[in-house]
């Protein structure tokens, strides 16, 4: 058995390979992450932010992706988890001197990501009932409100967000094997969705809306399902990007991020899982390498002229991205195409 | 009196930015994230003018911009015309943020302060017992003369070509109209829209940063959709009833909450797109072709 | 005589200022295949966009197996079993085509793996078992519309409308679709109305066919009787469309 990539077998549900893909991308993030450990001890705190990404930007994917509708306000679920998770896991003797605001509920490290992302998920049950009503491009800039409103609550909530400055003192505990154990589970959320009734439908509409109505599909509905789903997981990477930095501020989550991510996405294949995965770790190589540069000659803002230069040229070359709609999978040998 | 002032200023600024975005998603069905960055180009024209005549900046201002937009459309939006409405939708995210992060190579990523009018007409006008600012009153004629001037050109030959492609780009086609001429046009007249919201904007704030324009495009995208996309008067319409909920929510809210105003708004916003999914004057966007 | 499975009464619908549809009445019996007709531009579309839901008319009701659906949007219409078909096939391109049959199966079935085996059952009914690992946008336009036209079977509906099945086919893939249509009319309980502009189809097909002009109905009857109504002789020569060569 060898991982190849299958193309040009668009979401084939019944395709017996295809429960490969989880496993497949699980063991390349294993394999990238294995590498990079042993060759580039480093960079260690990069590769955990970067299976971040990935939870983020898979759990992004899973409602881009299906429904065509492209979100500009899936940051904000992440920072719900982010800030969900620092309440409830800051040391109660540092709360009370740093944060007398704070709600005083502490939860064990698991439990509190899973908390950032269900409090993410009925956010997005909330403000997706107008939301997902509205036309797909309605929708795209709904979202974007989403996130400045979000933006401006953890900015001005100063009692139980911090206000401006943010939240520092997270307990910091996010292994390199934690984050790819969550890595494996949002890809499998995702995968599972993608594979049922609700994601087919959705793929459906995204196709063709007049069609899919015709047929009995309930789009909004369906949409509505997609971003619940989406905001969990990515409010469980806010959560692991709390545990993973130990401090963040509102503008971790704002303009820049969103920014960064969109790109993983746009650059990797927004129609694919797995171009979800290899969005984020090319453009975490290229951003690193711009780093790099930018350090060298001063040039502050070469890694975001970079970064939006490799998304313009994605867009205009490869509209669908590296993936398109290929998957990888583990096939024997000849089977591949 | 001073509450019916405020509404029309914050109206008048929505209006110029929000009909911007409208003319070019008329003709390609494109919701362009850059024209806040077209504004903020605009804005550092102005602080890069410094001492020359104001006039002299201002006209710099529009026709710098005006250019910026053509040569945006040629370079980045030609090329995805054809792909899907998100597509496009995210170059533009693209292109938006290709210019911020190249205003903060080149100015850096505080602000600069500028200096549009003379202080002359900075101040405050007092007529029986209101308080009228000059800016005021520059943000409502700007803004009148310049959509008098917009419908005086929609009666010309390529205004009505123009009309002819936001209303039914392939029929229009058909009929002969050119395509890179006609959308070439509309990034143009959105172009001098967005440099005249920045004129007004700098005014306002006196300070041109990387993200001097992303606020109030995102209320002039609320505006198009609250209107109802696609349509010209209903982005204005859709401007003006934004400046109302904004300047009332401000006047209305209690101290203690007027920094989630915006927040607020969004939740007016929201209310209104409940009850009418599609805007306030259905546009030709939202109708389904079968 | 059976109960009406779709019926409509006084559907009226104006736009700014063209009365598109006027007043028009229609039924089709479970069984049954009923042909619309009528030159260019005489509200044949917009009358099957008001009854499926696509459009609302102006007033006029319609009712399906005897419940007023006249409010009821589209994709609720579809999922109590009346189902459209479009010009274009409209099939879901990156989507393989038995995906293309398990979408519309899903609503009703509720079950995934049930979805999946009438989408093998109706692939096998129209011969394209072949086909349904290929994505729709693969498809040449004859074969979509035959995907298409299964797709809507898919979904069991009990009143099934056709817009235009034979358009734009040759010779070849029309008389196939035809046959293909005449066995879903014999072998399940659908009523189904058809629009169509090839007289042939029209005729070899349906059991009773009405006739639209500037959105009224000038005449119903079968076939035989259509064929000789003198007032459908005249709407089709004044309207100098070509299509009236039986």
């Amino acid at each position: 058995m060898t991982a190849v990539i299958k193309r040009a077998r668009p979401s084939v549900a019944a395709d017996p390979a295809h429960w490969s893909t989880v496993p497949a991308l699980a063991l390349l993030l294993t394999l990238v992450c294995g590498v990079v450990t042993l060759a580039l001890p480093q960079y260690a705190a990069v590769t955990v932010l970067a299976l971040v990404g990935v939870v983020f930007v898979v759990g992004m994917q899973s409602f881009a992706g299906n429904s065509g509708i492209f979100s500009f306000g899936h940051v904000a679920f992440m920072a719900i988890g982010a800030y969900t998770t620092a309440i409830t896991t800051i040391p109660e003797a540092t709360k009370k001197i740093l944060f007398p605001g704070m709600p005083e509920i502490a939860l064990p490290a698991p439990l509190a990501l899973v908390a950032g992302g269900l409090l993410a998920a009925l956010v997005a049950a909330l403000v997706g009932i107008p939301l997902m009503r509205l036309n797909g491009l309605a929708a795209s800039l709904g979202t974007f409100a989403l996130l400045n409103i979000v933006y401006n609550l953890a900015n001005n909530l100063d009692a139980i967000t911090g206000g401006s400055t943010g939240v520092s003192s997270v307990a910091q505990g996010l292994s390199l094997t934690h984050a790819l154990a969550w890595s494996a589970v949002a890809l499998l959320i995702v995968w599972t969705y993608q594979q049922s009734g609700h994601g087919l439908a959705l793929r459906a509409a995204r196709e063709d809306d007049v069609a899919a109505q015709s047929l009995g599909v309930a789009i909004a509905r369906e949409r509505h399902i997609s971003f619940v789903v989406s905001a969990f997981v990515c409010g469980l990477s806010g959560g692991m990007y709390a545990q993973a930095s130990g401090s963040f501020s509102p503008s971790s989550f704002f303009l820049v991020a969103t920014f960064g991510f969109v790109t993983m996405l746009v650059v990797g294949g927004r129609l694919s899982l797995t171009g979800a995965v290899l969005g984020v770790l090319s453009i975490t190589l290229l951003r690193e390498g711009l780093k790099v540069v930018e350090q060298a000659t001063q040039y502050t803002g070469a890694v975001e002229i970079g970064m939006s230069a490799a998304m313009l040229l994605t867009l205009l070359l490869r509209p669908l991205g590296l993936m398109g709609t290929a998957e990888l999978v583990f096939a024997r040998r000849g089977e591949s195409r | 009196m001073q509450y019916l002032i405020d509404v029309l200023s914050q109206g008048s600024l929505y209006a110029l930015c929000a009909l911007g975005i409208a003319l070019t998603f008329g003709v390609m069905r494109l919701i362009n994230f850059a024209h806040g960055e077209f504004m903020m180009v605009g804005g550092y024209v102005l602080v890069v003018a410094g001492d020359i005549p104001v006039w002299a900046a201002l006209l710099s201002s529009v026709i710098i911009v005006g250019f910026l937009a053509v040569a945006t459309e040629r370079i980045a939006f030609r090329p995805v015309r054809n792909a899907d409405p998100e597509t496009m939708l995210v170059t533009s995210f693209a292109v938006s943020f290709l210019l911020q992060s190249l205003a903060v190579l080149l100015f850096g990523s505080l602000g600069r302060s500028v200096r549009v009018f003379p202080p002359s007409i900075t101040g405050v006008m007092h007529i029986g017992g209101l308080n009228i600012r000059w800016l005021d009153i520059i943000t409502v004629a700007v803004t009148v003369t310049l959509l008098v001037s917009l419908m005086a050109f929609m009666k010309t030959r390529h205004g009505v070509e123009l009309r002819a492609a936001a209303e039914n780009f392939t029929v229009a086609r058909l009929l002969g109209v050119k395509a890179n001429q006609v959308i070439g046009t509309a990034f143009a007249i959105s172009g001098v829209f967005a440099a005249a919201t920045s004129i007004v904007l700098a005014a306002q704030r006196g300070l041109v940063e990387p993200t001097f324009g992303t606020t109030t495009m995102l209320f002039a995208f609320i505006a198009v959709i609250v209107g109802g996309m696609g349509s010209l008067p209903g982005a204005v319409l859709g401007a003006y009833a934004l400046g109302l909920i904004s300047v009332t929510s401000q006047a209305l809210l209690p101290l203690g909450l007027r920094q989630f105003r915006d927040a607020f708004i969004f939740l007016v916003v929201v209310l209104i797109l409940l009850l009418r999914p599609e805007g306030i004057l259905r546009g030709h966007a939202a109708r389904v072709r079968i | 005589m059976t109960e009406d499975i779709l019926s409509a009464t006084g559907l009226v619908r104006r736009f700014a200022g063209v009365t598109a549809v006027d007043d028009v009445d229609l039924s089709v019996r479970t069984g049954e295949i009923l042909g619309l007709i009528g030159p260019n531009g005489a509200g044949k579309t917009t009358l099957v966009n008001l009854v499926t839901g696509f459009d609302r008319p102006d007033t006029g009701r319609v009712f399906l197996d005897g419940h007023d659906i006249t409010r009821l949007s589209a994709a609720q219409r579809s999922r109590r079993g009346l189902v459209r078909t479009f010009q274009g096939a409209r099939i879901f391109g990156r989507l393989t085509v038995r995906e293309n049959l398990v979408v519309s199966a899903l609503p009703r079935l509720g079950s995934r793996r049930r979805a999946e085996s009438r989408a093998d059952e109706l692939l096998e009914y129209g011969e394209v078992t072949a086909l349904r690992m290929t994505p729709g946008e693969r498809l040449s336009a004859g074969t979509q519309r035959i995907v298409g036209l299964l797709r809507a079977v898919a979904a069991q509906p009990s009143a099934l409308l056709i817009d235009e099945p034979a358009a734009g086919l040759n010779e070849v893939e029309s008389d196939q679709l035809s046959r293909l249509l005449s066995a879903i009319s014999e072998n399940m309980e659908i009523g189904m109305m058809i629009i169509e502009h090839d007289m042939k189809v029209i005729m070899s097909l349906c059991h009773r066919v009405q006739v639209l002009n500037h959105g009224r109905t000038i005449a119903v009857g079968s076939p035989d009787e259509i064929r000789r109504d003198p007032a459908v002789l005249t709407a089709y020569l004044g309207s100098s469309s070509g299509n009236a060569h039986a």
